[in-house]
């Protein structure tokens, strides 16, 4: 029986890795696009949409490695 | 808006990183072994803190530039006062004579030279931000300055100056050096330097033509 359930608990972490890095990305992809110009929304939807996507995904990435304890 | 030629290092990192957390997103049983694992931990870690880091550098720097500050439509006239074919306004003749650099040549007198000036005057830019887009921004005319302009921001390049503080208009009294030194006459209210940018009076303006 433990075996099943180690592979659930790490389908659940790969989940939530793939959503981190989705969420990185996306970070990262809108970090992109406000280098292309200079302008004053740039710098805004660098601070209130590229930075906080970035840092949910750090968020939950170090959460499913954190959240993936061994049994003891 | 003009187009800017980016800081080629810096794209080059972030898409680099977004590769890289496309990869693991997409083969996220890479993880499964160490090095995946590793590879994981630095692509989704400490590679996006970088380029967050990066990325903001980048962005205070380019909060410096004229570009940045004439982006706003209302800011319009005052980049027009730059190229304005009359040594009397003082902004024009700083411009033109590349008494200041271009590039930056907004932040460079408005920013105050002070231990937290450069902060203080970006965050007055998000307030600015605030009046833009979500207030009325008031018309060219009636923009005016928190607070009257400090000599000292003048003095942060002309003080030791030898035409400067050689200069017989400067030294009237043999105390007017310390007092300008000292703000109690201010360089612009003093009928001295009085023409500023004055975009009020740019309609009959001739402009200078070889500015780029």
């Amino acid at each position: 029986m433990a075996e099943p359930v180690a592979g659930l608990r790490a389908g659940a972490i790969e989940k939530r890795i793939r959503m981190a890095a989705l969420l990185v990305c996306l970070g990262l992809l809108v970090l992109l696009l406000t280098l292309v110009r200079i302008h004053p929304l740039a710098f805004v939807a660098f601070t209130v949409i590229g930075c906080p996507l970035v840092l949910a995904g750090i968020v939950l990435f170090l959460y499913s490695v954190v959240s993936h304890s061994p049994q003891v | 808006m003009r187009l800017l030629s980016p800081n080629v290092l810096e794209i080059l990192f972030i898409a680099i990183a977004l590769a890289l957390a496309a990869l693991i997103g997409w083969r996220v049983e890479l993880t499964r072994a160490r090095g995946g694992k590793i590879l994981a931990f630095v692509t989704l870690f400490i590679v996006p803190i970088l380029a967050v880091g990066l990325g903001f550098s980048e962005h205070m720097q380019r909060a410096e530039s004229t570009q940045f500050c004439l982006s706003c439509h209302v800011m319009h006239d005052f980049g027009q006062s730059l190229h304005v074919d009359d040594p009397s306004y003082i902004p024009a003749r700083h411009f033109q004579n590349n008494l200041v650099p271009r590039e930056h040549a907004c932040y460079t007198c408005h920013t105050d030279y002070t231990m937290f000036g450069t902060a203080h005057a970006k965050l007055r830019g998000l307030r600015h931000l605030y009046v833009q887009y979500l207030s009325t921004p008031p018309a060219p005319a009636e923009i005016k300055l928190y607070t009257p302009f400090n000599n000292r921001e003048c003095l942060h390049c002309h003080l030791g100056m030898r035409v400067f503080e050689e200069q017989p208009k400067h030294n009237k009294t043999p105390e007017m050096m310390r007092q300008i030194v000292s703000n109690q006459i201010s360089c612009m209210t003093s009928k001295c330097h009085d023409t500023v940018h004055d975009v009020g009076t740019l309609k009959d303006a001739t402009f200078w033509k070889g500015a780029p």
